[in-house]
């Protein structure tokens, strides 16, 4: 592993998740940023000196649906790793997380998020 | 099996004419007749048939009045195919067949063997159409039902599974930062983890409740509330959850009266109502709360659509946001009904606001203005304390007794056992009188002995209670009377209205017969009948 730390960006629209997610990412070492949608991501990224290597974001949110989100930064920054988050979307029979892998996540979660696991994943797609 | 068909039609050539026109070797009818229209709604109710032509003019009924009998407004459907015969040139009467239920209609001069078939054809046709229209429809309206019941439950599951997220992720973090190597522990710190842990395990419940009470499984808990106080509590917690962008400001007025409702309810529906409120004001904006107390007079519950006139307490909530236009406000306490992103309301809030409102016994009044912002006025009843409250004072002076001698005047045998033995257990003699002239019988048998005559109003035979009440007042001075009623007082002739203090309602209790009885017989004086 380089000395470089592993930069992560979470974005959710529930507060509590986001920051519960964000201090325990940084409890496995991580630098972590947060967004609380999209468009905050996208300019976020856009913006900022260093990209972050992975992008964890939840599907459902106001203003830019997670899978727009994934489909624009997917399209920008192909070497960004994209983790979706989801408890379940609120539209019938469509299931987001496979949306989402369809889209171009790399990886998929459904919450409640087992954090160890998305620690390893974090960790399996920057090695 | 043959097709049956039903005529309908007085004149019995006609019947016989459209008998012949429609047997053919071929075709294999069987032609059921009826002359009347009653006589034909008697057969439909037994039986069904492949078309019944009924004539337009019947003795006891018109061919639309038959047909008005049988349809159904709510589905818009008939038992069968119908076939009106009219005379030439009545439009109004086909067009009128048609509103009703027949499926078609021919004009009685053009009645042929060919007309009559073709019209019968037609009929059959147009009437499995429109039934087969009818289960496609109720097949869509159940699809959109459990559709509906699909997108609540993923609702309630997409908010879960953050509430589980948040409880396990703090875990977490508190295992963590307890772990035996750690040395320096921040106190702090692990006080906010186990908060965030017990608020959202406290929104998970309140979720729970939430979906309860869309389902109805959970009965209402209904106290005496003093809403200022409930609001006052829940707009701190909304000053946190709308956000800063939203000035929330709360007016309660002094002196305002208690309702009896559940408080909790209560709480869900400002909160419900805020939240709106919030996605109303993008760009944030005022939220404002105000109570007061309202007398609502015939006149202002005239102009306020259907609320019944009294006391009550309102409550109105402001916003500053987008309003909503006509078509919207006037759907949104529907189930299911948002204007919202898929994934962003479920459109349930209101509909629970308004079930809460209408389980209260209270009203809402809804005024938007697009552009500048939305008026939500609930109106709950005003709470006041029952009569009942004054029994236990009652009670706890402990009715005195007596013994003086009583008669007890009552047609109604299980009405006078209870007085007997409500008043033998108070100490008193009891006599008895079926009837109030058994009852001056026994006045002036026991001359002297009685003290009170305790009579029902209302008996049948000669002397009422209130005729037997002026023979005493007359010819025995010194005894007094009770009446006992099961009539409102209002609802007594003028001519048999009797003093309140001397008159008890039935049914009555212990305490209360017991204490009219001692009053009475304390009393010097008596009382005015009649
Ligand atoms: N204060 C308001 N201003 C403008 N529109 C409103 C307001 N309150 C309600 N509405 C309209 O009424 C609709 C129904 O509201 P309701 O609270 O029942 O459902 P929702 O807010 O869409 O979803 P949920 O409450 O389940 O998240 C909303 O979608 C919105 O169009
Ligand atoms: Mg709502």
């Amino acid at each position: 592993m380089s000395a470089e730390p592993v930069r992560v960006l979470v974005v959710d629209d529930e507060l509590s998740v986001l920051q519960v997610l964000c201090e325990n990412l940084e409890d496995c070492g991580f630098e972590v940023s947060q967004a609380h949608d999209g468009e905050e991501a996208v300019r976020m990224i856009e913006q900022a000196d260093v990209r972050p290597h992975v992008v964890i974001t939840d599907i459902i949110m106001p203003r830019q649906e997670g899978l727009e989100t994934i489909t624009e930064l997917r399209a920008k920054y192909p070497d960004i790793f994209l983790i979706a988050i989801s408890g379940g979307g609120r539209t019938k029979s469509a299931d987001f997380l496979q949306l989402a892998a369809r889209v171009g996540a790399d990886a998929v979660m459904p919450k409640p998020l087992d954090i160890d696991a998305l620690e390893k994943t974090v960790r399996e797609l920057v090695s | 099996m043959p097709t049956r068909l039903l005529v309908i039609d007085d004149d019995e050539t006609d019947r016989m004419a459209i008998r012949r026109y429609l047997t053919r070797p071929d075709l294999d009818y069987e032609i059921e007749e009826a002359a009347m229209g009653g006589e034909a709604l008697e057969i439909l109710s037994r039986e069904n048939f492949a078309c019944v032509f009924v004539d337009y003019r019947l003795p006891d009924m018109d061919g639309i009045a038959l047909l008005r009998e049988l349809y159904d407004v709510d589905t818009d459907s008939m038992p069968c195919p119908f076939v009106m015969l009219t005379g030439q040139g009545s439009e109004g009467v086909m067009s009128d067949a048609l509103r009703w239920g027949a499926s078609d209609y021919i004009i009685k001069d053009n009645i042929s063997a060919d007309t009559l078939r073709i019209a019968l054809a037609k009929a059959r046709e147009v009437f499995d159409l429109k039934r087969t229209r009818l289960q496609m429809e109720e097949k869509l309206r159940h699809a959109q039902k459990m559709d509906a019941v699909g997108q609540l439950t993923s609702g309630i599951a997409h908010d879960f599974n953050n509430l589980l997220t948040v409880i396990l992720g703090n875990t977490r973090l508190l295992e963590r930062r307890l772990a035996p190597e750690k040395e320096d522990i921040d106190r702090e710190d692990l006080a906010r983890k186990v908060k965030a842990i017990d608020s959202a395990a406290r929104r998970g419940a309140e979720l729970v409740r939430h979906l309860m009470v869309f389902t109805r499984q959970r009965e209402l808990i209904q106290n005496v509330t003093d809403l200022n106080a409930a609001i006052e509590e829940t707009s701190k917690l909304l000053k946190r959850t709308l956000g800063e962008m939203v000035d929330v400001r709360f007016t309660g007025a002094r002196g305002l009266w208690p309702v009896f409702v559940d408080t909790s309810q209560f709480d869900n529906a400002v909160i419900n109502i805020a939240v709106n409120a919030r996605d109303a004001m993008p760009k944030g904006g005022k939220f404002v709360i105000e109570t007061s107390n309202i007398a609502v007079d015939g006149e202002y519950a005239s102009s306020h659509g259907e609320i019944a006139p009294g006391d009550y307490v309102l409550v109105s909530l402001s916003d500053s946001g987008t309003g909503m236009p006509e078509g919207v406000r006037q759907r949104i306490f529907e189930p299911f009904y948002t204007t919202k992103a898929a994934g962003e309301g479920t459109g349930l809030g209101l509909s629970m606001v308004y079930g809460f409102i209408q389980q209260s016994g209270g009203y809402v009044h809804v005024q938007s203005e697009e552009g500048h912002g939305t008026t939500f006025r609930i109106f709950l009843p005003r709470y006041i304390a029952e009569v009942q409250e004054a029994a236990p004072s009652l009670k706890a002076k402990e009715v005195a007794g007596g013994t003086e001698t009583i008669l007890v005047v009552e047609n109604d045998r299980h009405d006078r056992a209870a007085a007997r033995e409500i008043l033998q257990g108070m100490g008193y003699r009891t006599l008895e009188a079926a009837s109030g002239d058994a009852a001056l019988k026994a006045l002036s048998e026991e001359k002297g002995a009685i003290d009170l005559v305790f009579t029902d109003i209302v008996m049948p035979g000669k002397v009422n209670g209130i005729d037997l009440a002026k023979a005493v007042y007359n010819d025995y001075p010194g005894v007094k009377v009770l009446f006992a009623s099961g009539y409102a007082r209002d609802a007594m002739p003028e001519n048999r209205r009797v003093d309140d203090r001397v008159l008890i309602g039935k049914p009555y209790n212990k305490d209360t017969l017991a204490a009219k009885v001692r009053q009475i017989l304390d009393e010097r004086e008596r009382y005015h009948v009649g």
